[in-house]
């Protein structure tokens, strides 16, 4: 299997989950823009809607809208295919685990990128004051997708069963951004909340997202941390992809 | 109860034939100690559709997963045409189609589409895929339900679109497992049919079924498994050769098992047709009827043969 198969296999994989993306249009408006832009305006209504505040909520709705998209929505698909039998059709084809996986994760950053243009798009619109690094802020994006991705392909193929794999899901993509400092400041978490988020994607996710767009310095400090844990995670994520049992 | 045991080169003319699966000596031991598949010794020769019987927790699926790279054996060896597939599994993977039993399609992509992605996942260039699907949907009889998603597709439709993939790219082996599983007749006797159009094309086929009609029309040879060891392995001939008495004689008579003198059906087994005469000159019987085992017979009397050795 050459490097010119592993990248085929990875962009088909993609794209035969961007045509399943295609079919779900209405849920990912919903899920994926509606629900974090919610959570923003109601943010900047009960706790203010000063240009720093604003920005912050605007980080936690767009790291909210990728923890919806890729570790509830992504993983519980992936959960399905598992429990449906559908991951079979890739185990017995010539696909390694890995092209497996990178095409989930190439599928999730495509998703998240075109998310993440409409979410600057709509910053405009709602009067959210940006100036973005454009690189920084792709390599945090990015970073931060493939990180949430790995979760989302790890929680598949450890789920018992459908119904627990959906609910492990939902979970922790909602426990991971709110016990993140994401649309509050470190300072303001109890001392051993803080140990934890310290271990924690979103809490450099939103660190480096603010400062990216901004324009401030340190981002390089997160993308640091991002990309050590984007690799444990993918790691973890192609050695939990069960091709091969026994 | 007589177990006869075929294993490889138990005919003479196995020798001269090329083998696609070789087996040796193949256990399998589950991590909670069950042992489904114990020291089976098999030859899948090239062109020959082999058919795997056996009741539910037999092994049978055991087999195919280990064949198809899905398991590794606690020890033994597998050899799909001299490749290892523990050692070369996208090699492997590459000469052979399957269908899982458990396997399911993408229900969003069409017909079309599917066949295309996974023909090219297979490793065919996207032009060579492309005549591929435009070959393979009017031999399957997919026209209509070309650009068709799966998820409005009968569960028939969607057994011919597996086979579609399993044929997608010539592999020489094709690897089913419970093909006809939950069809209908209808669209059992489509896959039937398209088994025996393959085996034309001079593919290999090894295919697990509880269907012993199905192993019946299908098969050159026939396998048995019970309790992960291969019981019986032969053509439908040597599978009734197999048996003890291998003629059924039915007729009405007077019997005097019961108390009474009843005219009851009453059924006799013979060894030979000779035998079979014999009574049927000695009683002088005008209206019976006298026929071979079936399979159905060979599966029974091993299965239940093996019950009646445990007590149950």
């Amino acid at each position: 299997m050459g490097l010119k198969k592993t990248i085929s296999d990875i962009s088909i994989i993609a794209r035969i989950y961007y045509l399943q993306f295609r079919d779900q249009l209405g849920k990912y408006l919903f899920s994926g823009l509606l629900i974090p832009l919610a959570s923003f305006l109601m943010a900047s209504a009960t706790a203010g809607s000063e240009p720093p505040q604003q920005l912050r909520f605007f980080t936690g709705a767009l790291l909210l809208s990728f923890s919806i998209l890729t570790i509830m929505w992504l993983g519980s698909i992936l959960i399905e295919d598992r429990f449906y039998g559908r991951l079979k059709l890739f185990i017995t084809a010539p696909v390694s685990p890995a092209s497996y996986v990178l095409g989930v994760l190439f599928y999730a950053n495509v998703l998240g990128l075109a998310t993440s243009l409409g979410f600057f798009l709509g910053a405009q619109i709602l009067s959210v004051p940006v100036r973005p690094q454009i690189l920084e802020l792709f390599l945090v994006v990015f970073l931060t997708l493939t990180t949430f991705a790995g979760i989302g392909v790890v929680l598949s193929q450890y789920a018992g069963t459908l119904q627990a794999g959906g609910v492990l899901a939902d979970a922790v993509s909602i426990i991971l951004i709110f016990l993140s400092p994401v649309y509050y400041s470190m300072e303001t978490l109890p001392k051993s909340m803080q140990v934890l988020a310290a271990f924690l994607p979103p809490t450099y996710a939103a660190d480096g997202i603010s400062k990216g767009l901004t324009g401030k310095t340190g981002v390089g400090e997160d993308i640091l941390v991002l990309f050590i844990m984007s690799v444990i995670t993918l790691t973890v994520a192609v050695r939990s992809v069960r091709w091969k049992e026994g | 109860m007589r177990i006869e045991r075929r294993g490889t080169g138990a005919f003479m003319n196995d020798r001269q034939r090329k083998t696609a699966i070789s087996i040796r000596g193949l256990i399998k031991r589950y991590p909670d100690g069950t042992v489904a598949n114990r020291g089976i010794d098999l030859d899948v020769f090239e062109g020959e559709v082999l058919s795997i019987l056996g009741p539910n927790g037999a092994g049978k699926t055991t087999l195919v997963r280990q064949i198809t790279t899905e398991l590794n054996p606690t020890s033994g060896s597998i050899k799909i045409k001299d490749v290892d597939p523990f050692l070369e599994p996208l090699k492997v993977k590459q000469l052979m189609g399957v269908i899982p039993q458990e396997g399911a399609l993408f229900s969003h992509l069409t017909v079309c589409e599917h066949l295309y992605f996974f023909g090219r996942l297979k490793g065919l260039t996207k032009n060579s895929a492309r005549a591929q699907v435009d070959r393979l949907i009017p031999l399957l009889s997919l026209e209509e339900y070309r650009d068709k998603k799966i998820k409005t597709l009968s569960g028939g439709t969607q057994r011919r679109v597996f086979i579609a993939l399993a044929l997608f790219g010539d592999p020489p082996i094709l690897v089913l497992d419970e093909p006809t599983a939950g069809l209908d007749p209808v669209a059992r006797r489509d896959v039937w049919n398209l088994v025996n159009e393959v085996k034309r094309w001079g593919r290999t086929v090894i295919l697990t079924t509880h269907y012993l009609e199905e192993a019946e029309l299908l098969s050159d040879r026939i396998g048995i498994l019970q309790r992960g060891e291969l019981k019986r392995l032969g053509t439908l001939e040597d599978l009734y050769r197999s048996m003890p008495k291998t003629y059924r004689l039915v007729y009405n008579g007077v019997s005097t098992a019961t108390a009474g003198v009843r005219n009851e059906r009453i059924v006799y087994d013979a060894a030979d047709f000779d035998a079979v005469k014999k009574i049927i000159e000695e009683r002088a019987l005008t209206e019976y009827s006298v026929r071979r085992v079936s399979l159905e017979d060979v599966y029974l009397e091993l299965i239940d043969g093996e019950r009646k050795d445990d007590g149950a």
